[in-house]
């Protein structure tokens, strides 16, 4: 096997992961930010922190997935750019060949992928409510006065759980404001909360579709025990949680970008300096048709290095012809 | 008397129809308005059909019934002219047409140019009907050249209102993006209507919108033409295709066809849009790839 490594970066809405991974498949190192709204400045501390121990190294490949991945593919000189979906799927197969039901709950968006005989085969993805994802228990906790580590520890010592109404995170607050004015515990209205969230989801992203044992559950709020326990005593069955739940999407792509090096050869990575250049981001309505598309042109140290946004294809062109 | 066509959907007309229309509307009602007001200072007048059913025992969706009242609505003190259909005779028929527009023509005449349209649209539903998009046909009948299709590719079926499928504004470009991938793409009007009036016979009772029918069947049909997916694409806010699609993801679901459902909404999520379809097409193509492995 080729001596080197495999770079996965997954950029979502909530946090930055970057694998740095082993031909073969094992992760040798993880970081995992949160994005704080700057998905240029947290990858490039991503890279920061990876890069004393791996500069000398050879980088095979980069894939990058997440909601950023169009960006940070440009910025970072990726070979393959996936969506999320597709990268968690992967991952998934990696860590447990033998599943059938990934469960992935991100800070912004939520999945439920469905795997027969090691190819995924359906999946779902909740539309643009964030009900029944991270985001809604980090707004639930910091109204609880809670940190979102300990939320999940609080819910298991729940013995009954209150019933919380899920089906919008406005109601839902409503709801907990009143049970805690009937005066429930603190944990069982953490517990209710869990329940909450577990029902949401399993009423909006995964309607319809028949979740089927061995049942993986990643993402970052797999770190929320409570929400674990939720889905075992919804579903009936018992919920893993992989060893790198939290950078599952990274990983995929790192996996991705392995298995398509035959097709790329040699990587377009643009090496770990790319953390101290000027990266440069601005939008602009063109102008040219009534379509009006929002237009964004990413330059590196004043080199203009990608555009996209239009529908034209216009500024694409453009972009070509500067990094070709 | 010259006609005047609105030009392709954008963003600036997407938001005027938004504007100007009911909350309940639906996002296809909202861009014909918005197609209307930008010939508002172009025209002298607007004629809308007003359309009910086109065949005898189903019926066209009840916002197009409406519609040249929610034009009038929108474009205010323009006149507006109605074709619509009276007793005992079909909209295509001579006595159905506007008395605005016959002034001035013979009887025969407008017969003639009723036969001329009717002859038109044949035969650009027969190009439809060869695998040609809307556009692509219009290209023939205006003397252009069909463009060259590969035949053995790997197919993907799109269905939805012909509305959805054909303005790559309102679907984000889903039909070019799906033929980046490699795709031929087969939609409702590849197939004869009588083709799909056969597929309808499996119901226990007939479904009551034509468009609704039109995509029922195509979906039967696409399964039997073994493609390798489905994308159905439908509007927000869409009554009848709450109905289609419950009954067309049942249906692929006991086949095992994978199959995607889409809903356009005019906050034009295109992120969201895309990495679903780009999922969807990682989804078919490895699955092609390992099981023949």
């Amino acid at each position: 096997m080729e001596d080197g490594v495999y770079l996965g970066v997954d950029v979502g809405s909530v946090s930055t992961n970057l694998v740095v991974m082993e031909p073969g498949g094992r992760i040798s190192k993880k970081v995992y930010l949160r994005t704080e709204g700057n998905p240029i400045a947290s990858v490039q501390k991503a890279f920061r922190e990876v890069a004393p121990e791996f500069a000398g190294v050879k980088v095979l490949g980069v894939g990058v997935t997440g909601s950023g991945r169009q960006l940070i593919g440009a910025i970072t000189g990726a070979d393959v750019i996936k969506n999320e979906i597709t990268a968690q799927g992967v991952a998934a197969l990696q860590a447990y060949p033998e599943v059938r039901t990934v469960l992935e709950i991100g800070g912004q968006d939520s999945k439920i992928i469905l795997i027969e005989n090691g190819v995924a085969v359906d999946f779902g993805m909740n539309t643009v409510c964030a009900a029944g994802t991270g985001s809604f228990l980090d707004q639930q906790a910091h109204r609880l006065n809670l940190s979102i580590a300990e939320f999940g520890q609080i819910a298991l010592r729940s013995k009954n759980p209150v019933r919380i109404a899920g089906r919008c995170s406005v109601f839902a607050e409503s709801d907990m404001i009143h049970k805690q004015q009937m005066g429930h515990s603190l944990e069982d209205i953490v517990a209710g909360l869990c329940a909450a969230l577990v029902r949401n989801y399993l009423n909006n992203v995964a309607k319809g579709k028949e979740i089927r044992p061995p049942v993986l559950f990643q993402g970052g709020v797999a770190a929320n025990a409570g929400i674990k326990r939720a889905f075992e005593q919804e579903l009936g069955h018992q919920v893993m949680v992989p060893e790198y739940y939290d950078t599952m999407g990274a990983w995929g792509c790192a996996l991705l970008a392995q298995e398509e090096r035959a097709a790329y050869g040699k990587s377009r990575f643009r090496g770990f300096q790319l953390t101290e250049e000027e990266i440069r981001v601005s939008g602009f309505e063109c102008v040219d048709c009534p379509n009006r598309c929002e237009v964004v042109e990413v330059k590196i140290d004043q080199r203009p290095l990608a555009g996209w946004g239009d529908r034209c294809g216009k500024w694409q062109r453009i972009n070509a012809e500067a990094t070709g | 008397m010259t006609p005047v066509i609105s030009g392709p959907t954008g963003k600036e007309l997407l938001n005027a129809g938004v504007k100007t229309s009911v909350d309940e509307a639906c996002l296809p009602v909202k861009v014909f308005l918005g197609h209307c007001l930008t010939l508002r200072n172009r025209c002298d007048c607007f004629l809308v059909p007003r359309l009910v059913n086109i065949n005898r025992k189903d019926y066209i969706c009840p916002k197009f019934m409406g519609l040249p009242e929610m034009t009038k609505q929108a474009v205010g003190k323009q006149p507006l002219v109605i074709w619509k259909s009276e007793k005992n005779c079909a909209l295509g028929s001579p006595q159905a047409v506007p008395a605005a527009l016959r002034q001035g023509f013979s009887a025969r005449r407008i017969k003639k140019g009723l036969q001329k349209a009717e002859a038109a649209f044949h035969t650009y539903h027969r190009l439809l009907q060869q695998g040609l998009f809307p556009a692509e046909a219009e290209q023939v009948l205006g003397g252009g050249a069909p463009p060259a299709r590969e035949k053995n590719g790997r197919r993907i079926g799109l269905i939805g209102h012909p509305y959805c499928l054909y303005d790559p504004f309102l679907n984000l470009g889903t039909v070019n993006l799906l033929h980046r991938y490699g795709f031929a793409v087969l939609t409702p009007e590849y197939f004869p209507p009588r083709q799909i009036e056969d597929e309808l016979q499996i119901l226990a009772k007939p479904l009551f919108w034509t468009m609704s029918q039109r995509i029922f069947g195509a979906f039967r049909l696409l399964c039997k033409e073994k493609v390798d997916g489905i994308v159905y694409l439908s509007a927000f806010a869409c009554g009848p295709e709450a109905l289609t699609g419950e009954l067309v993801k049942r249906e692929a679901k006991a086949l095992g066809l994978p199959l995607l459902h889409l809903v356009l909404d005019e906050h034009s999520g295109e992120a969201g849009l895309v990495t679903r379809i780009e999922a969807f097409i990682d989804l078919l193509q490895r699955k092609r790839r390992f099981s023949c492995v």
